[in-house]
């Protein structure tokens, strides 16, 4: 008897989906459609799997500004991520690698859509209302990050889904939804600025402790006492969420140094942090202006990228819930979607600047936009909880029904009224105000002659109708790919000399212009301090040309204080290529005495491997080499220097020095040695290969015990 | 009694008087306004025929000017762009009217003039138009330049190239500014050349010639066409040795200057210098033969500009 509503539950729940998949079927077949930040995510994504897959975790990247820490790019992406080798899957499926991250970042936005519906169906108890919600959510502008912005999916997924277990949790202590609720956690741990989600939280728990005190105690004492009796796995937990914090930890512990810069980003910012950002900055990029309150109903044929969107019968429920009854659920949840948006709005209100003063990590934040994004969700919560209540209204007997019907009437029809002042609308507004008003109606005053399934699909009709046409516009009207930094990436390609191209070349240059290139971008620069310094200081030119090579020997060295550097001096040997390099370095022992004093004028530049210099091994965290001279060198390897590299020299370690300003230099001695330079500790690399296999196990053991706790459940049932 | 209290039309209304207290909806604007910004370029290539015309593209314009007008209607320049889009689809009427505002709350920008005055032009109102590019001629240059360099609405990348332009940012300033000057220059030329025809076609000989003649004394654009309309002018008005002056001028500078060597014909014959007026129209009639249709050069046709 359940077998047919099993199967009408199944395709009501498939169908929006599939017409999700149908409007971006043109993506799926390979329409370029990424821009901006998807198309750099596609880079960082592509550029880390593809080296891990050939051996190596990428810590550092040789290829861009002379080499720099890696870190911020696997923050990006959260490196540990399981759900990332869906990428390798696709690709060693043989689909292209464009298509594979695509598909890639579609699942995975899909997997966050499908938390949401869990969500929901906790808070609300009820499939219906967890399934518009769904709807709701699918259909909103928070998918077009996937394409345009692929760091708010990842951070969206894995929030929706901590919320999820939170929920779970709180409603019912059980093993499985606390390892959820702690992978949850390590995921948006490794995620760029976990501290977005620390905002959200705060504002959910504080508003739960305001609003449902009784509740909460109850929640934090059952809490503890689930705790209690499960120790280990408690401790499991605790220490998973520590060891997930580790990374995000050490790259804030890196980039509060003050070493690395991000020139487009630090610039102005009241904090040592190279993620610091100005206020300025972050109100230029607030949401006024892409978002107006006229553009979340005219000119949605003309829309590219879908900032703010929700099906319009978002607003037409709005409306309709004047009449109803607040309860505490509602607040809070208006209360969070409030202050996210009034945060959003950045220099609009004045919450932000009172955040930005006083709470340290909103001074990291450029993006505070991403606020709105993570408010959609909670205003479809509060708008399918509005929806409930207002369903529930029954009126009974002739006048009152009358009075519904007119309320109705005058809702939709002052609306469109509404709509037709805005201007522009696209037509499937109209129709959707319409067929609600009329399916209202149908519901108040015929609602136990029609089945109640029937309404549920013709609601989600009227949900899909207005999104369905805007998302089509939305797709027709999107730009071509939009090639931005960082170009294509490539992975253990050595080479012995870079790229040397004009600046003009770095934005219209070939799709791989900008990768091992001897010049930089230093409006958009992201590395070393060192190394953007030396750029500014020497003409580029002058700088290019000696930069191509990525080796030096040479027989002269000239110590240098950082307090008393000689630019015009550095100026002058790299214009000439001198046989003289300029060493920085605290430690005097480090210059040891030269005694050829018949040196060639000129440094020995390394075009190739030859019998004195030969590169045996590279990839994007080391290389090794083989020397062989007669005399004592000093050696530079043009890739910035950063206090984390070691150097071997035949299996024992010797000391970098700042060599030439901004990059590594090291003696060699006469005669045959192999040379290696690493970056980071072997422990280093064993922590990381580590954590990818435990977020993988843990992900597994994850899915285990959801598996194992849903078949009891249903062995209960 | 406090029922009503607990309805959700409550907490929205508490929510839109708290948002009226703390949105600061000046601010709000002003961020609209400066997002909306696009470079003119494509209009400006368009304007010179260096584009083609693409509806998509054209019909973002026309949206954002709209858009940009809705928040700011006292906006001279947007309502410029948006007459100047009007005119290029063929609304004359709604372009006419909207350079007449714009011009009302600017009345120093040359390009208005000189586009309304274009407008009439091209619609045979000739005493609107010669009125309209008198006007253009009087406003300071400097003001116009100014303007245009600062608004946000007529933001132009200019001959620069584009993608360089965060990183060559001074050089591009300069570059467009030049340009924009360049532009001025040429645009005064055409606007002479226009006040010549318009009071050439209204037989008003006396302002024809005096406009002719400050064609002449500029030396600026097309010279030959300044001396050929300063000497028809003069014809008309029996001041002969003047139109014999003119003319000859016209045919020094440019000896194919057809019309030239009839108006010459005509006034050597009404001075009964008949055989003189006779080797005239003989050189008339050679190029006669040669351009059955007139100079293509000759023909003179004015567009709408965007500056």
């Amino acid at each position: 008897m359940n077998r047919p509503n099993l199967w009408f539950d199944k395709a009501k729940f498939i169908s929006p989906v599939v017409l999700w998949f149908f409007i971006f079927g043109g993506y799926w077949i390979g329409k370029p459609c990424m821009t901006m930040h998807g198309m750099d995510y596609y880079h960082l994504v592509k550029y880390f799997m593809d080296n891990l897959i050939h051996g190596s975790f990428s810590l550092w990247d040789p290829f861009r500004n002379w080499g720099k820490p890696d870190d911020f790019d696997n923050r990006f992406i959260g490196e540990f991520n399981p759900f990332m080798w869906l990428y390798v899957i696709f690709s060693k499926m043989g689909i292209p690698l464009y298509l594979s991250f695509l598909y890639y970042a579609m699942l995975y936005y899909l997997v966050g859509v499908i938390g949401f519906y869990f969500l929901a169906k906790r808070i609300f108890q009820d499939k219906n209302l967890a399934w518009m919600s769904f709807v709701l959510l699918l259909f909103s502008s928070v998918g077009f990050t996937v394409f345009n912005n692929f760091c708010i999916t990842l951070l969206f997924v894995p929030v929706i889904w901590f919320f999820y277990f939170l929920v779970a949790f709180g409603q019912e202590p059980r093993k499985h939804f606390l390892l959820g609720l702690t992978f949850s956690t390590m995921i948006i741990l490794i995620t760029y600025m976990p501290f977005y989600f620390l905002t959200i939280w705060a504002a959910f728990v504080l508003g739960v402790g305001v609003l449902f005190p009784g509740q909460f105690v109850k929640i934090i004492s059952k809490s503890f006492q689930f705790f209690k009796e499960n120790k280990f796995l408690t401790i499991i937990c605790l220490f998973s969420f520590i060891l997930s914090a580790v990374p995000g930890w050490q790259w804030n512990k890196e980039a509060s140094r003050g070493e690395y810069v991000l020139s487009w980003r630090h610039e102005g910012s009241p904090v040592e942090h190279s993620a610091g950002v100005n206020i300025g900055t972050i109100n230029a990029g607030g949401v006024v202006g892409p978002v107006t309150f006229q553009g979340l109903f005219s000119d949605l044929d003309k829309s590219q990228h879908l900032m703010f969107y929700i099906s319009i019968f978002v607003y037409i429920v709005l409306l309709l819930s004047i009449i109803n009854n607040l309860n505490r659920r509602l607040i809070l949840i208006f209360g969070v979607a409030f202050f996210l948006i009034l945060v959003a709005m950045a220099d609009m209100a004045p919450v932000h600047k009172f955040l930005y003063d006083h709470v340290f990590f909103f001074k990291l934040f450029r993006n505070i936009f991403y606020f709105l994004y993570m408010s959609i969700p909670v205003i479809i919560l509060f708008v399918v909880e509005q929806w409930r209540l207002f369903l529930e209204h029954k009126p009974s007997g002739r006048r009152e029904k009358f009075f519904m019907v007119l309320f109705l009437l005058l809702v939709h029809l002052g609306f469109v009224f509404f709509l037709t002042k805005m201007g522009d609308v696209v037509w499937s507004s109209y129709l959707t105000v319409y067929l609600s008003l009329s399916l209202l109606i149908l519901f108040f005053l015929a609602s136990s002659k029609i089945p109640r399934r029937v309404f549920e699909l013709l609601f989600i009709g009227i949900v899909i109708l207005q999104p369905g046409e805007v998302f089509t516009h939305s797709v027709r009207n999107s730009l071509s790919v939009v090639e931005w930094f960082p170009k294509e990436r490539f992975f253990s390609h050595f080479s012995f000399v870079r790229r040397f191209e004009s600046d003009n070349l770095l934005f219209k240059g070939p799709t791989e212009g900008i990768q091992d290139h001897s010049g930089i971008v230093p409006w958009k620069y992201t590395g070393l301090k060192y190394s953007y310094i030396l750029q500014k200081e020497i003409p580029s030119d002058i700088l290019e040309r000696y930069t191509r090579y990525k080796f030096f020997v040479y027989d002269h060295i000239q110590p240098m204080q950082e307090k008393s550097v000689n630019f015009k001096r550095i100026k002058e040997a790299f214009a000439k290529q001198e046989n003289l390099a300029f060493v920085f370095s605290e430690d005097d022992a480090a210059f040891s005495p030269m005694d050829d004093q018949a040196a060639a004028p000129q440094a020995l530049r390394i075009h190739e491997n030859s019998s004195d210099f030969e590169v045996e091994r590279f990839d994007v965290n080391s290389i090794q080499l083989k020397t062989r001279f007669d005399g004592w060198k000093f050696l530079v390897y043009n890739d910035s220097f950063y206090k984390n590299w070691q150097a071997f020299i035949n299996g024992k370690r010797t000391e970098i020095m700042r060599a030439n300003y901004a990059f590594k230099g090291i003696w060699l001695p006469p005669g045959n040695n192999t040379v290696y330079f690493r970056y980071g500790s072997r422990g280093l690399y064993f922590f990381n290969y580590f954590m990818l296999g435990f977020f993988y196990l843990f992900f597994i053991y994850l899915l285990w015990s959801c598996y194992r706790a849903g078949r009891k459940e249903t062995a209960y049932v | 009694m406090f029922k009503w209290a607990r309805k959700s039309a409550v907490l929205y209304l508490l929510i839109f008087l708290l948002g009226t207290r703390i949105f600061d909806l000046n601010k709000i604007h002003l961020k609209i306004l400066n997002f909306l910004v696009v470079p003119v370029d494509y209009l400006y290539d368009l304007s010179k025929g260096e584009a083609a015309f693409n509806k998509e593209i054209f019909g973002a314009y026309l949206d954002y000017y709209k858009q940009f007008i809705k928040y700011s209607p006292h906006s001279p320049d947007a309502l410029g762009m948006l007459a100047f889009c009007y005119s290029y689809l063929g609304d004359q009427p709604k372009a006419v009217s909207l350079y007449k505002k714009a011009i009302l709350l600017e009345p120093a920008f040359f390009w208005f003039h000189y586009n309304l005055g274009a407008l009439y032009f091209k619609q045979g109102k000739y005493p609107e138009a010669a009125a309209s590019l008198r006007r253009a001629f009087s406003v300071e240059r400097k003001k116009t330049l100014n303007l245009l360099f600062n608004s946000h609405i007529l933001f132009y990348l200019g001959p620069s190239e584009r993608f360089d332009f965060p990183v060559k940012k001074a050089t591009a300033q300069k570059d467009v500014y030049s340009d924009m000057a360049n532009h001025l220059k040429e645009g005064l030329d055409h606007c002479q050349e226009m006040l010549v025809l318009s009071y050439f076609r209204m037989k008003a000989y006396p302002q024809m010639l005096k406009w002719a003649e400050v064609g002449i004394e500029h030396r600026q654009g097309d010279i030959p066409f300044f001396y050929f309309h300063g000497g028809v002018a003069a014809y008309q008005l029996e001041n002969y040795p003047k139109a014999v002056l003119f003319l000859n001028k016209c045919i020094e500078k440019d000896p194919g200057y057809m019309d030239a060597y009839y108006y010459l014909g005509l006034t050597l014959k009404v001075m009964k210098k008949d055989d003189q007026a006779a080797v005239v129209f003989k050189a008339y009639d050679s190029l006669r033969a040669m351009y059955p249709q007139g100079r293509p050069m000759d023909r003179k046709e004015y567009s709408l500009m965007v500056f």
